[in-house]
């Protein structure tokens, strides 16, 4: 080749520098190619297919985390369905995933794959019951269930954090929350609080040994970019507590810490990574609820009270849970007497907030509890109080068969019931062989005109 | 002819040949270990084949009923597309009726990863040996004679092919005539859905066809990637180039290994060469990738692209050799020649520790031979588990009766026995008398139903009092030989479940066999060139005249003989300690070892877990003996010889040996 060209093809032969630059090329092309192999894009997906969504997606500045890690979005809400993840603990089954999806219209209740020659039997191409993974805790965000799971290795203990489309076409690892190196005995992971807000999630995660203390952590990770940061100095010790009772509203999410005896909330700021507490009144029960950045309600310990806590200025009011109670003297003379109530908790839905509270009623023969909603305004003038129907419910599964809720259970109802929007899911669950959860569904203008019409949904498997 | 007689038909590449086929073997007959679950067998195998027809039935019914959920009813989706594919390619498959027979035999074969990896070297060999003209500085001299690019090019590439291919029969050709002896009677005229593992292949093929299939397309998989190599040596060095082909093969197996098939990149998984060459039964999953929205079955995408690919080389290579000019200049060459001898005077010195594993491990690729080995090793481990053989029957007893060995443990074994006799002879008394009973009813015309279930229930308890028997007398002779044991010697023997060390110390002879012959054949690889490398580049002289270049120099060449010895013997061995304790677990490692039967002569009175500490020490230093012989010959002869006596005087005997067992 002649000294100083600089082409590659010189007189119809190559030079090893154009053959390497073909070879590059090449390898490009195909890594371009494999790339974009998957033609739907889960951002397009939604807009082609009509695929379900959750009513509550971005932007929207209110999200609500998990109670507690087996009710975590206890039913997750799509304009075609619901999908459940069912812990292996309650259904009594050897699945250590279980993902399900029931179809709003004909109630069908399948796994979450999308693959018909599927067992479902722990395999690794099925997206709902990949043995592989152990769920303890899952959250419906954007078009995916997010789910913190834990892998067992031959030497590790591995937390990760999955996604699943709504189709169930794909599973997939988005990243690693932490690893534990095998040392001696069993360990279980465990899932302490998970919410997903502006791409950002926040999980309370750790491991579990039999006569070990839990090791626990916290987790930021940025949906976007996969990074992990940790909010405590050990990503994962004895020391550090577990964060719960998770709330979000505009750029900040909530959480509740245990420190010695106090509960204190905490905010985490997404845009600067910062975290501040809150100076809330002693007694704070972590039973709280967001109206917006300025107006934070909250219980404390004695429970006849709900405060509001305005952090612009740190002041913090108190409003008495009173009702009237009724009463009938000798002469049968009704006697209306104003008196203060324990509430079981407060939720809220953006609009309304809503404390639960279990009221006894006698009877003939003994007591009945009932269960009972108090719903407020923003400005915590009470604007309903509806009984939504004795403890001792007797409800009818799909199939026909009569159910009743055992009383000792729906004493924790509060913690068990959905406020998304029009919307509200009630879940019930019954001891029975196996712990069976129930599904219950009404319109909120129902619940606020006092007919609560409880449509039963679907049991869980 | 000529170019295939110097590459092929030669005494060297033969004999090669021949030592890793010989090696192949009987590595493979240690695979078909009779302890290990290669496939299920038994109840599990009726099982499945019972089950098929309901299974290719309801995966119809699911097509059905997924197609009505609006979940997946989206015309133009992927899923809904998925859908449709799987029950027309299920459908071709719904008439084939599978067949019970051996195919333990025929699994080995496809689980067997060694053939791959021999197959693999033996291409990688053939594209060195193309070399040979470059080494001698012959390469333009080549180019310039009659024949010299583009004929010479495609020889080659046919020689490559033909090596390959050919390799690839015999290999699996040796191996599937061992597993029909290990194995006989396996009816290879069967459909390959017989064998549960391939219930899933889409197409009417036997199990021979499908056997032949499978060969070609490793053989395929190979050759592409040879061609790769084959490519690449014509733009860089050779050394380079090997380094740039483990690490693709590397790069691929990462794929392989951290993708997970449901992830949207899955794709990578099984568009991969490793998982082409390597994997035995991973595409015989019906699995559909997302390919521009379109279901490809994971098979036929990845045949497609193994034989484009494989054919786009063929032409790719054929055009660089025949059209590519060598340039005398080399820019980036000179500039990384700068670069190493700037590193060269600014690095730190090192220890004589560290250039002499610098030297066994880098020069000589020690390393590489380690990690390679210690794979294979791992992998023929961990290609099928372990069963538990043990009856129920038995295990609970070892429970009930758990503790020292005592004349009154073994009177309440006796008295427990006597009492179920006792039940079984009551109960069969009072069987006769129900049958009695039930015959006087049935000439009365009474209903007799009540009756039969009371007799059922009776025979049943009678067969589960004999099964329980039957498993006590199994407890009852270890604990009688434990108690001869005990009055003889005065140690206290404890009655254990003794399974899983009996198979980890005395049962599974295979696997602790071939574990032994893949730790020499480590050591053997590592070690044929610690002492004469010095010798083969004239250095030994020099050396022995420097500071520190005798006695220090041979404590460090000890020191990392010790090292690889005792690295590769714990790596190879404990794999099956752990595997055994995921099926069996280790229990009572702080009794009398003497409470194992199988080890009750051994002589001295330790623990099972310190008999444990020795046996494994005992393989380590067995290991560094092999490992001082080898180091021995290595200092008298050249790494050649080095490795010819290993492999004639160590390896082969010890291989037939142990076929033995």
């Amino acid at each position: 080749m002649a000294k100083g060209r600089k082409k590659w093809l010189v007189s119809g032969s190559l030079t090893k520098k154009g053959m390497r630059r073909i070879v590059i090329g090449f390898l490009i092309l195909s890594v371009m190619v494999f790339a974009g192999c998957s033609k739907e894009k889960a951002g397009e997906e939604d807009g082609k297919k009509n695929v379900g969504i959750r009513r509550e997606l971005e932007p929207l500045d209110y999200n609500r985390g998990q109670a507690s890690t087996a009710d975590s979005q206890m039913v997750m809400v799509t304009e075609k369905g619901y999908y459940y993840y069912n812990p292996r603990e309650f259904s009594g089954s050897n699945e250590t995933m279980g993902l399900r999806y029931v179809d709003a219209e004909t109630g069908t209740d399948i796994f979450l794959c999308n693959k018909p020659e599927c067992r479902h039997d722990g395999n690794q191409f099925c997206s709902a019951t990949n043995k592989k993974y152990e769920i303890s805790a899952t959250f419906l965000y954007g078009d995916r269930i997010y789910a913190v799971a834990t892998e067992e290795t031959d030497t590790q203990y591995l937390q990760k954090l999955l996604s699943v489309t709504l189709d169930g076409s794909e599973l997939n690892e988005e990243l690693t929350i932490y690893t534990l190196e095998k040392t001696g005995g069993k360990w279980f992971g465990n899932c302490y609080g998970f919410l997903i807000h502006r791409n950002t999630a926040i999980i309370g995660f750790g491991f579990s040994a039999a006569e070990v203390e839990p090791k626990r952590g916290t987790a930021i990770v940025d949906l976007n970019t996969g990074d992990v940061v940790y909010l405590d100095e050990e990503p994962l010790s004895e020391e550090n507590i577990g964060v719960n009772n998770l709330n979000a509203y505009g750029d900040t999410i909530y959480y509740c810490k245990k420190e010695g005896k106090k509960n204190v909330l905490y905010r985490y700021h997404i845009t600067d990574g910062t975290v501040d507490s809150c100076e809330l009144l002693p007694g704070f029960n972590q039973k709280y609820a967001v109206l917006d950045e300025d107006t934070i309600v909250y219980m404390k310990s004695s429970k006849r009270a709900i405060c509001v806590y305005r952090p612009s200025t740190g002041e913090n009011t108190e409003h008495r849970l009173l009702e009237t109670e009724l009463s009938y003297g000798e002469d049968g003379e009704k006697i209306e007497k104003t008196v203060e109530y324990e509430g079981d908790g407060i939720k809220t839905d953006g609009t309304y907030l809503y404390v639960p509270q279990q009221r006894a009623t006698f009877r003939e023969f003994g007591r009945d509890f009932h269960f009972v909603i108090h719903v407020f305004d923003r400005n915590l003038k009470e604007i309903a109080v509806v009984d939504v129907g004795p403890s001792l419910e007797v409800f009818h599964t799909d199939t026909g068969e009569e159910v009743v809720a055992d009383a000792a259970y729906w004493r924790e109802i509060g913690e068990y019931v959905m406020y998304l929007g029009e919307d509200i899911y009630f879940l019930s669950y019954i001891m029975g062989t196996n712990l069976n959860y129930y599904v219950h569904h009404c319109k909120r203008s129902d619940l606020l005109a006092g007919n609560p019409q409880l449509e039963f949904l679907f049991g869980m498997k | 002819m000529l170019e295939l007689k110097r590459i092929l038909w030669n005494g060297k590449t033969m004999l090669l040949f021949g030592i890793l086929l010989l090696l192949h073997g009987i590595f493979f007959v240690f695979q078909c270990n009779g302890e290990k679950s290669i496939t299920p067998i038994g109840e599990e195998l009726t099982a499945y084949l019972d089950g098929y027809d309901e299974y290719m039935q309801s995966v119809q019914d699911n097509v059905i009923m997924m197609k009505e959920n609006p979940l997946f009813s989206a015309d133009d989706s992927f899923v809904y597309r998925n859908l449709i594919k799987t029950g027309e390619d299920y459908a071709k498959i719904s008439d084939i009726t599978p067949v019970e027979g051996e195919n333990r035999g025929v699994m080995a074969v496809f689980q067997f990863t060694l053939s791959t990896f021999i197959l693999l070297l033996t291409g990688v060999y053939i594209v060195l040996c193309f070399l040979a003209e470059r080494q001698k500085g012959l390469y333009l001299l080549v180019r310039c004679t009659e024949r010299g690019r583009t004929v010479l090019s495609l020889q080659r590439i046919g020689i490559l092919c033909l090596g390959v291919f050919g390799a690839a029969l015999i290999l699996y050709g040796s191996i599937f005539a061992i597993s029909s002896v290990i194995f006989p009677g396996c009816d290879m005229a069967r459909p390959v859905q017989s064998i549960p593992e391939f219930g899933s292949v889409i197409g009417h093929y036997s199990i021979g066809e499908y056997l032949v299939l499978y060969v070609l397309r490793k053989a395929m998989g190979c050759l592409f990637a040879c061609l790769l190599l084959y490519f690449c040596m014509s733009l860089f060095r050779s050394s380079f180039c090997i380094v740039a082909f483990f690490l693709l093969m590397l790069g691929e197996y990462a794929l392989y290994a951290f993708i997970i098939p449901t992830g949207k990149w899955s794709v990578f998984k099984y568009i991969n060469l490793y998982t082409y060459a390597f994997c035995g039964t991973e595409y015989a999953n019906y699995y559909n990738l997302n390919v521009f929205g379109t279901p490809r079955n994971i098979v036929g995408t990845s045949d497609l692209f193994v034989v484009i690919g494989t054919v786009l080389m063929v032409f790719v290579c054929m055009l660089q050799y025949a059209r590519q000019y060598p340039r005398s200049e080399y820019r980036t060459l000179k500039v990384i020649e700068k670069l190493r001898i700037f590193i060269s005077r600014h690095k730190p010195s090192c220890s004589l520790m560290t250039w002499e594993f610098k030297k066994v491990m880098f020069s000589q690729k020690g390393l590489f031979i380690m990690a390679i080995l210690i794979y294979l090793a791992y992998s023929a481990s961990v290609e099928s588990n372990y069963m538990d053989f043990r009856s129920k029957y038995v295990t609970h007893w070892y429970q009930d009766f758990a503790g020292e060995i005592t004349e009154e443990s073994v009177q309440n074994m006796y008295n427990t026995r006597t009492e179920m006799e006792e039940d079984i002879e009551r109960w069969q008394a009072s069987l006769l008398q129900q049958e009695e009973y039930k015959m006087r009813n049935f000439l009365m015309g009474a209903d007799t139903g009540m009756i039969d279930q009371f007799i059922r229930n009776l025979k049943e308890a009678i067969e589960e009092n004999e099964r329980q028997i039957a498993g006590l007398n199994v407890v009852l002779l270890q604990a009688e030989e434990g108690l001869e044991y005990s009055v003889r010697t005065g140690r206290k023997i404890m009655l254990i479940d003794s399974g899983a060390y009996e198979l980890l110390l005395h049962n599974d002879k295979q696997t602790i066999s071939r574990n032994y012959l893949y730790t020499l054949l480590t050591v053997v690889l590592v070690l044929s060139g610690i002492m004469s490398c010095e010798k083969a580049s004239h250095m030994e002289m020099m050396l022995h005249s420097l500071y520190r270049g005798r006695l220090q120099t041979l404590l460090r060449k000890i020191a990392i003989l010790l090292g690889v010895c005792i690295v590769t013997t714990l790596s190879i061995h404990l794999v099956q300690y752990f595997q055994i304790g995921e099926v069996l677990a280790f229990t009572d490692k702080d009794v009398l070892v003497q409470s194992i039967p199988c080890v009750r002569d051994f002589p001295f009175a330790i623990t099972i877990g310190q008999y444990l500490y020795f046996i494994y020490g005992v393989r380590v230093v067995m290991s560094v003996l092999m490992g001082s012989a080898v180091m021995y010959i290595s200092s008298k002869f050249s790494r050649i010889t080095t490795l010819a006596f290993g492999v004639f005087l160590l390896i082969i005997p010890m291989g037939l040996v142990a076929m033995r067992f």
